[in-house]
């Protein structure tokens, strides 16, 4: 009996806490703190995707240096397994107004982010009292430090693990068929039919076209020969990978697919492929070196080349994420959070965080730190130099999914013969409707 | 005296209930509720005050979105597809693992072992053994000369796929439900029905099939409202794909609400997806009851 | 055990029986070796190096190449994992228990104003799209605090449909004379509940329990989205973690996958034969 009586008044709590909850009233209770001096003790969060390998044990080494650094900052990680859970978490957390002061964020996460006025530009405390001299924003490479702009002209991500695309290939191979290793995309096609047999059951790439859901490594290959061949994903806000160069791109796939040359995969099919002895490349980023290395197994010699280049130049893409400051911190947090994350991308650090997972230094002057690294990781440096040719994806919110759609137009032109137009006009329709979307 | 006593039983029948019933309630009713409001909005996840409300527009929307209508296609396919083999299948093991013969525990077990296994575990197995290129399943093919196909690669693989693996995760369940069902069956019924002369297929029509119609029931519609439901699977094995093949309904929503964050529009989609199951779940409750003199 | 009568015939000494229970044997155990398959794949991928693994023709047997385990244990913690992933199952199980046993009795032997409307409430609620939940669900945790709790992981699904519809029908044909006579002796519903219900009721709790527990070892999405470090999450998710964002190991993973699947598999062994006889006795409850 007693327990009924008091059940009750148990669930009509809950039931007003779950109400309090859809206000979001409960929670912006805990924002109202006040301003503290710089020194007294503050605890920022980092919310991050670098949860495994060595990734995972250099972020842990550099937030050892920071807090020895400033012993008043206590940064704490929180470490997701993906960057599609990240995103998840992410926007989970800022729904229920309980975000992380600082996160990894890719470009378009940050331009929704801003545009739901979740995160903070960084203007002021770039270029505020605190911030970069003009020789320290000069020393940043100019494709990575107009990766931190959006739209409007503010400044609001800050650089962390960047990386490029590049060529692995078995050059064991390509050196028994005397084959020189492709630096054009028509050099390309001529090697991945020389190489391919299917009596052999041999073939000269695979690749993930990627669907809606998550893009993939062969989505962003399809955009870098777009570029090369001098076309646009986006133009002027608008999709435009259904240009002519958008179905030269989508022509040169099919003519390798027919040709039994490229093949389609998942979790990565390339790496596989590449390893198992099977094709003879694997276009994928410079972070997968590891892994490629662990696939093949000393089996061949493995080498890396910069990507083949179209008549437009290389049209390589850049990958991996900035750092976003979250709206919710107080001020002493968002203080300490931009104190870490410029932290992160000063030399020093930089070419450290580069030697220990193979992500490429932001700054110029890293590079001098890391000569002695580059002499024994002779591929870093190739993908390093390709940085000046990698071009970040537009910060457009939605643009994730509306890449997406190249992949399923890829798949329906290679292995349902739709026609290539068609294909493209169809995806080309369905991104504009995911960006206009939001 | 009797009303109070029964004001008495109806006061400590709703106490036994309240625990589950305040655990639903937070967790699922008010939740659910809250859904049915988000779905008549043009809903702002990340925040909240830049929401606006647009009545049933979400609801217009997605009745007129050929995507949707694709995706309960998909789910039907995926339903029709997994559901009957799921369940007739299991029958007949049940009925061939009957009679005890040595080894028979253990086979039952093998039977069951899947359905105890993790599926994010088992379905990294199945990618592995559904590679095109490397798999088992391609090598045993060419092994007897027989074409190899793409399994979770191909538009056309990739939902007998899916159901492949499905069937092979779960039909142990229902082989050990149908199990305990047909020991329930009074045994002097088949005999009394072999005296009046009835052979094996008569006396399994007549007696042992209408008999075990409660447990039938049951299997189907646990199956039905899993398959409906059904989304770990997609999730690591095609991710919806190749070109939307396998995208059921509830890879479209969790699409919707957690990739794109269309969130009002997914929670119209869950609210129609609700009202589907719900009325699936009541007609086939209506017509076993219709089919069967066995209450 | 009864047989079923249809497959008597089999028993008999005659040439056809023997036959066909030779049959019937010989479907059930290829049918079960097939069922094994996948299992023996993996075990074989896991002992061998990534060359080997990806060779053509396929190798078919293990090369004890153990290297995989030692790189997959040493990538995540593992028994942090698998001890929130029993402590969070067998939390659950108690939970659901214990809310199935007193709504199931509610239904299946009291009488109360609106017990039909609830009941086709309660069923109704197994049928809502669980991934839809999340996002409320999401914003419920993150007040009551307990985003990345063991909280999250069990409360929520601490009352079972399936267990609660399960001892409405047991008690739905537990005698009425057992209550009257122990009405006469003056025990209370509650003591009567505990003394002669929840004994007589053990099949079916065993057979809930065991529902309950496997599906909260299988929970995935859940988790995945309440919760952040490995001091709480579950295998499934640290297992989802090792699918990493530049490569995929397939051989460290295969290993990963058998130690992971391994203790599940261990505990089902040992307590099979309890699981399987509730399970045998427990649904003969399905009969209302």
């Amino acid at each position: 009996m007693k327990k009924g009586l008091m059940a009750a008044p148990i669930a009509l709590s809950t039931v007003a806490l779950v109400v309090s909850g859809w206000g979001g009233v409960a929670s912006t209770a805990f924002a109202a703190a006040h301003v503290k001096h710089a020194a007294a003790p503050v605890t920022i969060t980092f919310a991050e995707a670098m949860s495994s390998g060595t990734q995972k044990t250099a972020l842990a080494q550099l937030v050892k240096e920071f807090e020895k650094q400033h012993p008043n900052v206590t940064v704490s990680l929180m470490p997701e397994p993906s960057y599609g859970v990240l995103l998840t978490k992410e926007q989970a957390a800022v729904a229920a107004q309980n975000p992380p002061t600082i996160g990894q964020a890719y470009e378009d996460w940050a331009a929704e982010f801003a545009q739901a006025k979740a995160i903070v530009p960084l203007t002021p405390y770039v270029f505020g009292k605190g911030g970069l001299t003009a020789a320290q924003r000069k020393d940043f490479w100019p494709s990575i430090w107009k990766d931190q702009y959006l739209s409007d002209g503010q400044m609001w991500m800050f650089p962390f693990n960047k990386s490029d695309f590049v060529m692995y290939y078995n050059a064991t191979r390509l050196k028994q068929l005397h084959l020189a290793t492709p630096k054009t995309w028509t050099a390309f096609a001529k090697v991945s039919k020389a190489v391919t047999s299917s009596a052999k059951r041999d073939w000269a790439l695979s690749i993930d076209p990627g669907n809606p859901t998550a893009a993939a490594n062969g989505t962003y290959l399809w955009m870098a020969v777009l570029r090369s061949f001098g076309g646009h994903v986006v133009q002027k806000g608008k999709v435009a990978f259904n240009s002519p160069a958008g179905v030269r791109t989508m022509q040169y796939f099919q003519t390798l697919y027919n040709e039994g040359a490229l093949k389609l995969g998942s979790n990565y099919p390339g790496q596989t492929a590449l390893g198992a002895g099977r094709s003879v490349f694997d276009l994928s980023t410079v972070a997968s070196y590891p892994y490629n290395v662990e696939a093949v197994g000393g089996k061949f010699n493995m080498q890396v080349a910069a990507m083949p280049s179209g008549p437009a130049g290389q049209g390589n893409i850049m990958q991996g994420t900035n750092i976003v400051l979250f709206a919710k911190s107080t001020p002493a947090q968002k203080q300490a959070g931009w104190m870490f994350m410029n932290f992160l991308a000063q030399p020093k650090q930089t070419a450290y965080w580069a030697e220990q997972t193979g992500y490429l230094p932001v700054r110029k002057s890293a590079d001098a730190l890391m000569t002695a690294y580059f002499k024994t990781h002779p591929y870093q440096k190739i993908a390093a130099e390709s940085l000046q040719f990698a071009r970040p994806q537009e910060p457009i919110p939605g643009l994730q999914q509306a890449i997406g759609y190249i992949g399923n137009a890829v798949t329906e032109v290679l292995s349902q013969h739709t026609p290539i137009k068609q294909a493209l006009t169809q995806a080309a329709s369905q991104a504009q409707e995911a960006l206009g979307g939001q | 005296m009797n009303r109070r006593r029964k004001r008495q039983e109806a006061i400590s029948a709703y106490l036994y209930l309240s625990p589950a019933m305040l655990i639903f309630l937070v967790f699922t009713i008010a939740p659910a509720l809250f859904v049915l409001y988000i779905s008549t909005f043009n809903w702002n996840f990340l925040n909240q005050s830049m929401s606006t409300f647009i009545g049933l527009q979400n609801y217009t929307h997605l009745l007129t979105s050929a995507n949707f209508w694709h995706s309960l296609l998909i789910t039907l396919y995926f339903v029709v597809g997994s559901v009957p083999i799921g369940v007739f299948g299991a029958l007949l093991l049940a009925i061939l693992l009957m009679k005890p013969f040595r080894g028979r525990g253990l086979l039952r077990l093998l039977f069951f072992i899947p359905y105890v296994t993790p599926i994010v575990a088992t379905s990294i197995v199945w990618l592995w053994l559904f590679n095109p290129q490397f798999g088992l399943f391609n090598a045993l093919l060419q092994l007897v000369h027989l074409p190899q196909i793409g399994w979770v690669q191909s538009e056309r693989f990739a939902m007998p796929s899916v159901i492949l693996y499905t069937l092979w995760h779960g039909i142990g369940f229902n082989v050990i439900i149908f199990m305990s069902g047909l020991t329930t069956i009074p045994s002097e019924l088949g005999e009394a029905a072999r005296m009046d002369g009835a052979n094996a297929w008569q006396e399994f029509w007549h007696v042992t099939w209408p008999m075990l119609s409660p447990t039938t029931l049951f299997v189907v519609i646990i199956n039905t409202v899993g398959a409906l439901q059904a989304f770990t699977q997609f999730f690591t094995l095609t991710g919806g794909g190749p070109i939307d093949a396998t995208t059921t309904t509830s890879f479209f929503l969790y699409q919707q609400a957690f990739v794109f964050y269309h969130t009002g529009y997914a929670a119209a989609m869950a609210v129609v997806l609700f009202a589907i199951i719900a009325v699936l779940t009541f007609v086939q409750l209506r017509l076993s009851r219709m089919r069967t003199f066995y209450q | 055990m009864r047989g079923l009568p249809l497959f008597r015939c089999g028993g008999g000494s005659t040439v056809k029986g023997n036959f066909l229970n030779i049959l019937r044997i010989f479907i059930l155990v290829v049918v079960a070796l097939l069922f094994v398959a996948p299992f023996y794949w993996v075990i074989v991928t896991s002992l061998n190096t990534q060359s080997q693994a990806l060779q053509y023709p396929p190798i078919f047997l293990p090369h004890w190449h153990v290297a995989n385990y030692v790189r997959a244990w040493s990538e995540a913690p593992w028994v942090q994992y698998f001890v929130n992933t029993v402590f969070i199952a067998f939390a659950t199980t108690l939970l659901v228990l214990v809310t199935s046993l007193l709504a199931g009795f509610a239904f299946g032997a009291m009488e109360f104003p609106g017990k039909t409307i609830l009941f086709g409430g309660f069923l109704a609620i197994m049928m809502v799209p669980q991934t839809v939940l999340l996002i409320p669900d999401y914003i419920l945790m993150q007040n009551l605090n307990w985003l990345n709790t063991y909280w999250a992981q069990i409360v929520p699904w601490g009352a079972s449909v399936f267990g609660i519809f399960m001892l409405r029908q047991f008690f739905l044909s537990f005698p009425v004379e057992y209550w009257e006579a122990a009405q006469i002796d003056g025990a209370s519903r509650f003591r009567f509940l505990w003394q002669f219900g929840l004994p007589s009721a053990r099949p079916a709790l065993i057979t809930i329990g065991l529902y309950i527990f496997i599906g909260s070892w299988n929970s995935f999405l859940w988790p995945y989205i309440m919760t952040s470090t490995p001091a709480v999450q579950p295998i499934e998710v640290g297992l989802a973690t090792f699918l990493g964002t530049n490569g995929t190991d397939w051989v460290g993973l295969s290993a990963a996958v058998v130690y992971t699947t391994l203790p599940v598999l261990i505990i089902f062994l040992i307590a099979q034969r309890q699981f399987m006889e509730g399970a045998y006795s427990g649904s003969g409850g399905l009969k209302g």
